[in-house]
């Protein structure tokens, strides 16, 4: 309902106490900690010293990576958003369960480094092994290149050269051969000759495509060295699979890691805080904003220490971050508003307003029974079971709220899975056209309707923005500029909506509202003529109020698609459903299909949805530019703070 | 040469062949056959459409993922974008056969005009979806650049996205109530 008034918190302290500072603040979980500019002339200087950052990110990186070689071995897979433990971080820290867990995760990544070096030698004997194996008949030591007198060496021919011709031509050359084996691509070779011969022979072989083997480092027989590879490859699997057992070993200590991780990011966070602050010769300075409401624990917190503050209210030219306040329905939608943009401090937080049009808009696009109590079951109940974190929690319970409205709105506009109650009836029960369930309009029946129900709800949603901005207006202290930039109008729209229903009252209605809007735009022009003439050009901004009202006609296209999306899979499947195989058909139609049209209609609707807010509605309205309130925290990744 | 000539003026100037090739003509264009050319069209036209955008966009992902593997699941949100161009067409030929009960294994006899009025009813999805799945490809692609650089602006990647999603939607309802209305004799 509102954004929350900001005190500037100014804080000088002994350089000694900086980290210790920091951790305080950061459990009071409402600092949010300003960037302090280099001041020559004030001798301020900004921390730089980044070495302390980059020393904690390494080490939350080994952290990770040892979390993720024992998460492999976890003996019970986490289901989806386990609950986290609950532990004091801070007394972790200095207790001697950091150091342990800290060896524990050094212990990990070693065993893990290991694993990998045997795999790399397994792969590499294997390979070995396959060079190896054509030679496998081989008696002599690889390495035998032959004796004073003769020479001997190893190769393959290609296989498109016949044996017989590779035979023949090295015994005329004077060589002696000897086939060892052969395989799709070559045929394997020994060969011995008479070194007077060696060139002779050279030149036979070239033609016939010989490729020497050089195994010169072994000094074994093919079958030996193959046999001791073997054992090779075999002791580094082993030796990985006893690595991969001290890794299950530890599995059961995964939590103490985990916890280890929040520890070091908790520091890490600290420790970037600590570069936004500056320093003097002796001193510290924090500049930082408070939440009103939670000045007086600040104050209690900071008298215990030896500092001097200072809580001020913001002076000109300061930003204050933008927290918003508000109730437990209306705070799911900022997240809304901060990926449009965060309001102005001292402008108007729209959420409540902008959630009750949210879910209406967000109903009437995807009107179904069905659909709204599955968006609502999977929504409320992923929230109750999952427990997730503050973010997701919010996230779903606006689709849950949204699911509510698509209910309601499915009563009002007879959407139960689109048709599929009267397809039923007509194809199942034989009933010919069955009726509509539809209370106020069914849109595959009456589309004009549904159009006229669009844009009625977005002349409210309109009307309801310029009343925000009179609102704003009036509270600012302009009460005059607040009704005359409103009011005549609205008194020209009822004026419009009267022509249609009662002629004769509507014309003059409508044209007191162009009087008054002549008489009164132009007001903050200088001259009689500039003020008339103002006036009159007010008036095109009824071409902007009637294009802002044609687009809420999307309401109606996205209401209609979901709607005929639905039908034509109901259709499909109930095509297939005849006999007991049919039916189980039709129902994979059912699931896949309405399945398809939930996500691609939520998808749109949201957009949509979004789009009306942040153009039609804000742009009545809204002061956009602020920066979001991003107190330090300490870290909640798997742990939830006991002290709480 | 002039032989064939002959023959061929021969042929043309025979009562029967002639009326055989005016039968011929007829047949093939029946008010059935016209009124499934515009279904064709229609899923052919916004398929092409949706096929290359979807198809672009599945490249910069494929970019993506080799730098952050983590963010498939936002970035196939925007692949998933430009697909549904065809889904629209393949409704409105669905909605076409349904109402010409051709599904039901019967043809209807349509005269010609009957037939053109399908395919007039087919143009508007078939043409805005062709061109807002291109359009939707480009930002949903650029979308995923986007994603790279900062993979927290998914919802501001998806929404600028989404936005196009509009127009083919209007090409859908307006297809959707032509075809509705269309005449069935």
């Amino acid at each position: 309902m509102s954004i929350a008034r900001m005190k500037k918190l100014s804080l000088l302290l002994p350089q000694g106490d900086v980290d210790r500072m920091i951790t305080k603040l950061m459990y009071l979980r409402c600092v949010d900690v300003e960037q302090v500019r280099d001041d020559e002339e004030a001798g301020l200087k900004t921390f730089r010293d980044e070495a302390e950052v980059a020393g904690l990110r390494r080490r939350l990186l080994e952290v990770e990576s040892a979390i993720k070689a024992l998460t492999r071995f976890e003996a019970q897979k986490k289901v989806f958003g386990a609950k986290r433990t609950a532990v004091d971080l801070r007394k972790f820290s200095s207790s001697p369960g950091y150091r342990a867990a800290l060896e524990l995760a050094g212990e990990v990544n070693g065993i893990v480094e290991k694993i990998e070096t045997a795999r790399a030698e397994e792969a590499r004997c294997r390979e070995k092994i396959k060079e190896l194996e054509p030679w496998i008949s081989y008696d002599l030591p690889l390495g035998f290149t032959g004796t004073e007198y003769t020479l001997a060496m190893l190769g393959s021919f290609p296989a498109n050269i016949s044996e017989e011709r590779v035979v023949a031509g090295i015994l005329e050359a004077g060589g002696a051969v000897e086939l060892l084996g052969r395989d799709g691509s070559a045929s394997y070779v020994s060969i011995i000759c008479h070194r007077s011969d060696e060139d002779k022979l050279a030149r036979v072989m070239a033609r016939l495509g010989f490729v020497k083997a050089a195994f010169r480092d072994i000094d074994k027989t093919p079958a030996a060295a193959l046999e001791e590879y073997k054992r090779a490859a075999g002791n580094a699997l082993k030796a990985c699979n006893e690595y991969e057992a001290e890794l299950r070993e530890r599995a059961a200590r995964l939590g103490e890691l985990e916890i280890l991780y929040d520890a070091v990011s908790t520091e890490l966070r600290a420790a970037e805080t600590k570069l936004r602050l500056a320093s003097t010769e002796n001193c510290a300075y924090l500049s930082g904003w408070v939440p009103e409401k939670n000045e007086a624990r600040v104050v209690s917190v900071l008298d215990k220490c030896d500092c001097a503050y200072e809580l001020t209210e913001p002076a000109e030219g300061d930003e204050p971050p933008i927290l918003l306040v508000n109730n437990s329905f209306a705070k799911n939608f900022e997240w809304v508003i901060g990926m449009y943009s965060y309001p102005k401090y001292g402008s108007y937080d729209p959420s409540f307003i902008m959630g009750i049009f949210y879910c209406l808009i967000f109903g009437l696009m995807f009107a179904d029974v069905i659909y709204g109590l599955i968006m609502v079951a999977v929504c409320f109940g992923g929230v109750k079971l999952l427990r997730p974190r503050e973010g997701t929690r919010r996230f779903l319970l606006m689709f849950g709220y949204c699911g509510i409205a698509c209910t309601v709105m499915g009563v009002l506009f007879g959407g139960y899975m689109s048709d599929l109650v009267q397809q039923i009836m007509t194809n199942f029960m034989g009933i010919e056209n069955p009726p509509s369930l539809a209370l106020l309009v069914d849109p595959l029946q009456n589309p004009v309707g549904l159009l006229v129900v669009a844009l009625i709800v977005g002349g409210v949603h309109l009307i309801a923005g310029m009343a925000v901005k009179m609102y704003i207006t009036w509270r600012d202290g302009h009460p005059l500029d607040a009704i005359l930039d409103t009011l005549p109008w609205w008194v020209l729209f009822a004026g419009l909506i009267l022509l249609y229903f009662m002629p004769d009252i509507g014309r003059w209605v409508a044209l007191a509202g162009v009087a008054s809007l002549v008489l009164t735009q132009g007001r903050k022009n200088k001259n009689i003529v500039t003020k008339f003439l103002g006036g009159v050009f007010s008036l095109y901004n009824l071409i902007n109020f009637a294009s802002d009202l044609v687009s809420y006609s999307r309401i109606m296209a996205l209401g209609l698609a979901s709607a005929v999306l639905g039908q034509v899979m109901n259709i499909l499947g109930i095509m297939l459903g005849k006999g007991p195989i049919g039916f189980i058909f039709m129902i994979l139609v059912f699931v896949a299909g309405h399945g398809l049209n939930m996500a691609l209609n939520i998808l749109g609707s949201f957009v949509h949805t979004s789009r009306l807010q942040y153009i039609e509605f804000f742009g009545k309205f809204f002061e956009d530019g602020g920066r979001a309130f991003t107190p330090v925290l300490p870290a909640d990744k798997y742990t939830a703070d006991s002290t709480e | 040469m002039e032989n064939l000539l002959l023959t061929i003026t021969a042929v043309a100037e025979n009562e029967e062949v002639r009326y055989r090739f005016m039968d011929f003509i007829r047949e093939l264009t029946s008010g059935v056959n016209i009124a499934l050319l515009g279904a064709a069209i229609a899923v052919i036209l916004s398929g092409i459409g949706s096929a290359i955008a979807v198809g672009k966009v599945g490249e910069a992902v494929s970019g993506l993922m080799t730098e952050n593997p983590n963010l498939f699941g936002k970035a196939l949100v925007l692949q998933a974008l430009p697909g549904t161009q065809g889904l629209y067409g393949f409704i409105i030929a669905f909605m076409v056969l349904l109402r010409l009960g051709i599904l039901g294994g019967n043809i209807p006899d349509l005269s010609f005009a009957s037939g053109m009025y399908y395919v007039f009813a087919c143009l508007p999805v078939a043409i805005g979806g062709y061109f807002s799945a291109l359009r939707q490809g480009r930002v949903a692609a650029s979308g995923v650049m986007l994603l790279s650089k900062q993979p927290d602006a998914a919802g501001k990647a998806i929404t600028s996205a989404g936005l196009v999603e509009l127009y083919a939607i209007f090409a859908l309802i307006i297809s959707l109530l032509f075809v509705l209305q269309a005449p069935v004799a």
